[in-house]
Parts: structure tokens; sequence; C-alpha cells
């Protein structure tokens, strides 16, 4: 029953990897401090002492991009995390139990939904502060009804199964049911929507950042070095170039693992 | 000694606002080690009688009372009555785990059911999917009888099997009935089937009860008009 890894999920494991062991190293080591200013070394393009060059204030910019791409991957994790495990915790119970409780749960998806993701985030930033902790707060909300419409069909699907009417009639408890019958099955569906939650999840921190909702300055975030670049497009081209290449490489690498594994499951 | 007593079930399906009704005050009764036939044709509820009476299909009214915890079904279609998620070690120890048995003699008491169902013991870390139907059906009749329940519904256990295959699991599950003692409703649309195994047998026709026999009284001299055509389009 084995099969074979399709180039795809190849190319979109290789990629993710990359920048995955790139944020990693940015974390522990980058060749400069990536909020040291240095007013001597303004807007130096790349070469070997710079890798990319240098931005306005005269800091690293490949520091900053190694940075960058690690608080874009924390973010993102902790938002998918959120928004994964209240989905499927609503989804199970929703799909598994039905009733009036589904009806509200599953119109309150509906409407959160409905909701444009900046201005969630906007009434979180105006309520709350600008900031990290807020941004995530935000996103993992907006994030939990995709999982949990999901999680509800197939968990509304395994309530009839013949398997968990046995359990029942074994008098397994509806927790255990919930836990040890159901969830387990859902792994093949959950993967692939944690991946591309996590692709989308990148996606908006960057939008946020760029907008200035996100992580604050002086510290390197992908979304809002490439807002800040972009009044020195004509003086740093690299600047743009790196940050915005950043963003793509990881969103590349997510969106080709995600379609890869859904592939996958489908075939 | 009476497992189960039913009298005047009635029940339905409620399809938006009206109740379209499947069976029409069913009294009947099961003994003790007795193996209870119910015959009838496709949609005529017997699948509603067993769901019923174990309180899988909750839109009924009447009496029902079984005098025996834990009662279990075992289901006609083998593909989806093994969860896929796990092996069939786990799916073997669960009823056990569900009953209160300590978890040090789970595992032996599923290996050796396993081996009594005819199954190798590698096939224990295998999944469902990784078997045959007849293999499967095994398993399934093996996790429906290993807490020892005292009456098991067997719902079309070998219609979606070969006619191969049927011989043995009938016989499987008759020698699992005299070994663990249980007492069985066996639900079927195949007299063939029905004459083989069973003490007593219901016929059901539209939701009703029509007759009631013992199996070879029956054969021999059915009564009910529905009976008699049941028999000629057997033969």
């Amino acid at each position: 029953m084995k099969q074979r890894i399709s180039p795809m999920l190849l190319l979109g494991g290789g990629i993710s990897l990359l920048t995955v062991c790139a944020a990693l190293l940015g974390a522990f080591w980058t060749p400069y401090n990536p909020t040291a200013v240095s007013a001597g070394e303004k807007f130096c393009p790349p070469s070997l002492v710079h890798l990319l060059g240098t931005d306005n204030f005269g800091r690293d910019v490949f520091s900053r991009v190694l940075q960058g791409m690690g608080a874009s991957l924390l973010i993102a994790a902790c938002v998918v995390a959120i928004g994964c495990l209240l989905g499927t915790a609503i989804g199970c119970l929703c799909g598994y139990f039905g009733g009036p409780a589904d009806f509200l749960l599953t119109r309150l998806c509906d409407v959160v939904t409905a909701f444009p993701s900046v201005l969630l985030a906007l009434v979180v930033v105006s309520l709350a502060g600008r900031g990290t902790a807020q941004i995530i707060l935000a996103l993992g909300v907006l994030f939990i009804p995709s999982f949990a419409r999901l999680v509800r069909g197939e968990a509304a699907r395994y309530r009839d199964a013949s398997f968990i009417q046995s359990a029942r009639l074994m008098g397994v408890s509806h927790s255990r049911i919930l836990l040890a019958h159901i969830l387990p099955n859902l792994r093949g569906v959950l993967v692939p929507a944690i991946v591309i939650g996590f692709n989308n999840a990148i996606l908006s921190e960057a939008s946020m950042s760029f907008l200035g909702l996100g992580v604050q300055p002086p510290f390197p975030s992908l979304g809002s070095m490439l807002s800040d670049s972009q009044t020195y497009l004509q003086r740093a081209p690299w600047y743009a170039f790196s940050a915005g290449a950043a963003i793509a490489l990881l969103i590349l690498g997510f969106s080709l693992l995600g379609e890869g594994l859904q592939r996958r499951r489908r075939a | 000694m009476r497992i189960l007593e039913v009298e005047g079930l009635s029940a339905w399906y409620t399809q938006g606002k009206t109740r379209r009704p499947v069976l029409r005050d069913v009294t009947f009764h099961l003994d003790r080690g007795e193996v209870l036939g119910l015959v009838g044709e496709s949609g005529s509820g017997k699948s509603t009688l067993a769901r019923s009476i174990l309180g899988l299909h909750r839109d009924w009214e009447g009496r029902v009372r079984h005098y025996t915890p834990r009662p279990q079904m075992i289901f006609q279609d083998p593909y989806r009555s093994l969860n896929p998620a796990h092996t069939l070690l786990w799916t073997l120890t669960e009823p056990l785990r569900a009953a209160g048995v300590p978890e040090a003699r789970r595992r032996e008491r599923a290996m050796a059911l396993l081996d009594r169902v005819g199954l190798a013991p590698e096939l224990a870390r295998r999944y469902p999917q990784e078997l045959s139907g007849g293999q499967r059906q095994r398993v399934a009749i093996a996790a429906a009888v290993i807490a020892r329940p005292g009456l098991v519904v067997a719902d079309e256990p070998v219609s979606a099997l070969d006619v191969t295959v049927q011989r043995q699991i009938l016989e499987l599950l008759m020698d699992l009935k005299r070994e663990y003692g249980f007492s069985c409703l066996f639900i079927s649309h195949d007299l063939g089937v029905i004459y083989q195994i069973c003490d007593r047998v219901l016929v059901m026709e539209g939701g009703r009860i029509v007759e009631e026999n013992d199996t070879d009284a029956l054969f021999a001299a059915p009564k009910h008009p529905f009976t008699k055509e049941l028999l000629e389009a057997a033969e």
C-alpha cells in the first residue's frame, strides 16, 4: 500500500524544509544583529559582506530576512494551532452530537467567515493594541471556521458508521468514541488542511504586518520589511526583492506540500 | 428463561414533518440460548427492528426489555463495521476495555479469540483494509462476542459474502454460540440460511410479524400466505 512520493510533494517538502532550517538558524545565529543600526552602511548593495545588502538604517537585510522568516513561521504555527485545536473540537462535537448547539455554532462559523479578516484584525487591534499576540489571537479566531466545517462533516459521517454504533453498544463513553474512535480517522483530512492553513496564515500575517498591525518595529517581519522597502524601491531594489522572495518561497513550499498531500489522499 | 421481550413495538422514520411507520405492533420474545430467525423481504423493517431493540434507532414506542447487559450487533457490511484507523488487536481489545477487563488480560484474550476465529496471529497488527470480506466478518464476530454478551443481533451477517465463505462464517457463529452461550437474533432474507441455523423463525411483512413457529414446523407447514410465497420463491 506504499505510495510513490510525487515530485510536487518532494519539491514542496524540500523548499519547506529549507525555509524552516533557515528560520531555525535565524533564531540562534545571524551574521549581524538584525536590529543594529549603522548610519555609515545605509543602502549597501548585496556583496560578500552583506549578502542581501542593507536597508535605510544600515541593517543587514539577510539577517532580518532570516529572523523575519522565523517570526512568520512562529506566528503561523500559533495561528494554525489555535484554529486547528478549537476548530477540530467544535467540529467534532457539532458533527457527532448534532442538535441545536450544532446549528448555532455552524451559523456562528458562517458569520466569522463572512467577516473580512482585515476588519476583524482592526477590531482586535483597536481593542487590545498592536502586537504579535493580538495578531495571533485575531488570525487564530479567523482560522477556526474552516477547520470546524471540515471536521464537522467528517464527524457526522462517522457518527452513523457501523463501527461507531458497535462502540456505543459496547458501552464506550462519548468522549472516548470522539477521541479514540473518530479522531484517528480524521488524520487524512487534517494533515493537508493544517499545511494549507499554515500557508494561508503566513500570507495573512504578512498582510497584517504590511499594514503595520503585526510584529512591531524594530523587530523584523517580512510583511513590514516589504512595506518599508517600497519607499526605497529605486535606491535599494534588493531590499524589496529579498523580503518578497522570502515570502514567496515560504508560500510556494507550503502550498506545494499541502497540495501534494491532498492529491496523495485523493489518489 | 427470557433474554429479550418485545411488546407492542412500533417504530417510524421522520421525514420532514411526516412520520413514515416502519414497524407496527411487533411482539415477540427470545429465550436464553436460542437462535431466533427473522426473515422478510428487504424494506420490511427487519433492520429497524434490530436497531430499535438495541437503542440505535430512537423513534419507537412500546416495550423492550433485555435481561442482559450490553447486547452486541454484527452488521451486514464487513467493509464498514471495523474501524479503519486501528489494528485488529485494538479492535478486539477495545470491547474488553469497555467491559472493564484489566489491561494485562486483554491482549491474551484477544489473541486467543483471533486464533479461535481462524486468523493467524500476525494479522493482529494489520488494519481491516488489508483483509478480505470473510476475514473482516470473522473479526467483526470476534469483536461482538469477546466481552461475552448474552445477546447478539446479527443483521444479515453473511449476505455480503461469497457462498463458500458464507457457510464457514455461519459455522463459526454457531460454534461460538455454543462456546460462549449467547442467544442470537439472526436476521436474513435468505430462508436457506435461516433453516440451517435457527431454532425458531419470525416472518415479517410490511412491518408486522405475520407468522411465528419452530423452524421445522414452519418449513413443513407454512400457514400465512406470505410465508408460503417466500418458501415457493426459495425453491
